[in-house]
């Protein structure tokens, strides 16, 4: 039986190290995978991931609350807005251009590069572009509830506003992405209709 | 029940937040309303879409390995921080309660400043310089006592609780006020006297 994130701090607790090391692993995909898809390449990611549980561990005696999973990813969130303000550009992003667009829509979009080299399907990379597309405030709720599978109380926990305004922002996600992949589960859908 | 409101419940649906009874309210309805029953299942496809199709991420051998590499023996664990951990507690709490008096005190308005201004600072105090340090979900239970803390503060600024939250309610600087904060202001406040 799969131990509980609870019964593995208290094993970390009583004297077991490996447990600490099992909560990583439990948890490396998930949060690995909010954190890449809300930076910029598999480096800072990385360096993000190991952050995290540096923090963990720096604070895993004060820790006696019942949500381990919520705590993780709202040290990842944090860590990546205070990397994300100092990267903050000194021209404004909502400055418009001769031609009317802003000055944020000609920055290329976070994330992996299209012919990142990992390996990824062309679905995989139609997906990742247009969840890159999002404003980020969207596209981290959208992340949280899909990568992280956190509920929307605690996205709402983790950005720090009402559960409406992450609701809100899920449903102009969502509103987002459908005509973008409305033509991909269109076509995954008739392919597992389609008999081989 | 509108539908507005029924699309807010069929993504709480989705992620098992709804008590049963607004649960079967919802299935009520999308049994007579067919517009928000293609949200629903559309919203329920783009998830399921990207959920299997995200590209897979992993962190790197090495990264995995520094980390397990720090993990302390828990007997250890206590020595990373400098005092052992109630002390420091106890000084976080002392930190914020100072961080939290002070700001009153330099906060307190005048005529000319607003409610909302103030309260939003207040809260911005709390909410994240105060916490910064604080860095833990424990901090959900000390949030709310420091949220407890402000709304001592705000009550006796004239400040009166709100039994609903108005979702529309944002400080000046259009941020939504946060969850917990459910405060208006008391109208015709009384002049303060100049000691």
């Amino acid at each position: 039986m799969t131990e509980t994130d609870r019964e593995l701090l208290a094993r970390y607790k009583q004297g077991d190290p490996a447990a600490l090391g099992l909560l990583v692993d439990k948890y490396r995909r998930q949060l690995f995978g909010y954190i890449l898809s809300m930076t910029g390449g598999q480096d800072e990611a990385d360096e993000i991931f190991q952050e995290v549980w540096y923090r963990v561990i720096r604070k895993i005696s004060l820790y006696r609350a019942k949500n381990f999973r919520g705590w993780i990813m709202r040290i990842a969130h944090n860590i990546i807005i205070d990397r994300a303000r100092r990267r903050r550009p000194t021209v404004s992003l909502d400055a418009e251009r001769e031609d009317g667009q802003s000055m944020g829509e000609m920055l290329p979009a976070d994330g992996p590069a299209p012919s990142d080299g990992l390996g990824r399907t062309d679905l995989e990379r139609h997906i990742a572009r247009a969840v890159d597309t999002l404003p980020p405030e969207q596209k981290e709720v959208f992340l949280l509830r899909v990568r992280a599978e956190l509920p929307f109380r605690e996205i709402a926990a983790t950005q720090r506003v009402s559960i409406n305004t992450a609701l809100a922002r899920m449903q102009y996600a969502l509103a987002k992405l459908r005509p973008l992949l409305k033509q991909d589960y269109e076509e995954l859908e008739n392919h597992v209709r389609t008999p081989v | 029940m509108n539908c507005d409101e029924m699309k807010r419940r069929i993504l709480l649906d989705s992620t098992g937040e709804l008590s049963p009874r607004e649960s079967e309210e919802l299935q009520a309805h999308l049994a007579t309303c067919s517009d928000c029953r293609q949200t629903a299942e559309e919203s329920a496809r783009l998830v399921s879409l990207a959920g299997e199709n995200l590209p897979a991420a992993d962190p790197s051998p090495a990264t995995l390995a520094k980390i397990r590499a720090r993990i302390p023996e828990p007997a250890a664990a206590g020595n990373v921080l400098s005092f052992p951990g109630w002390p420091v507690r106890t000084l976080a709490y002392a930190a914020v309660l100072a961080i939290v008096a002070g700001s009153w005190f330099m906060l307190r308005p005048s005529p000319r400043v607003s409610g909302a201004v103030n309260m939003a600072a207040i809260m911005a105090m709390v909410s994240e310089d105060a916490l910064e340090e604080i860095d833990t979900l424990e901090a959900a239970d000390e949030e709310a006592r420091l949220r407890s803390l402000a709304d001592q503060l705000l009550m006796m600024e004239g400040f009166a609780e709100e039994d609903t939250f108005d979702e529309d309610w944002s400080t000046p600087s259009g941020e939504p006020v946060p969850t917990g904060l459910r405060w208006r202001k008391m109208p015709a406040l009384p002049e303060r006297t100049r000691v």
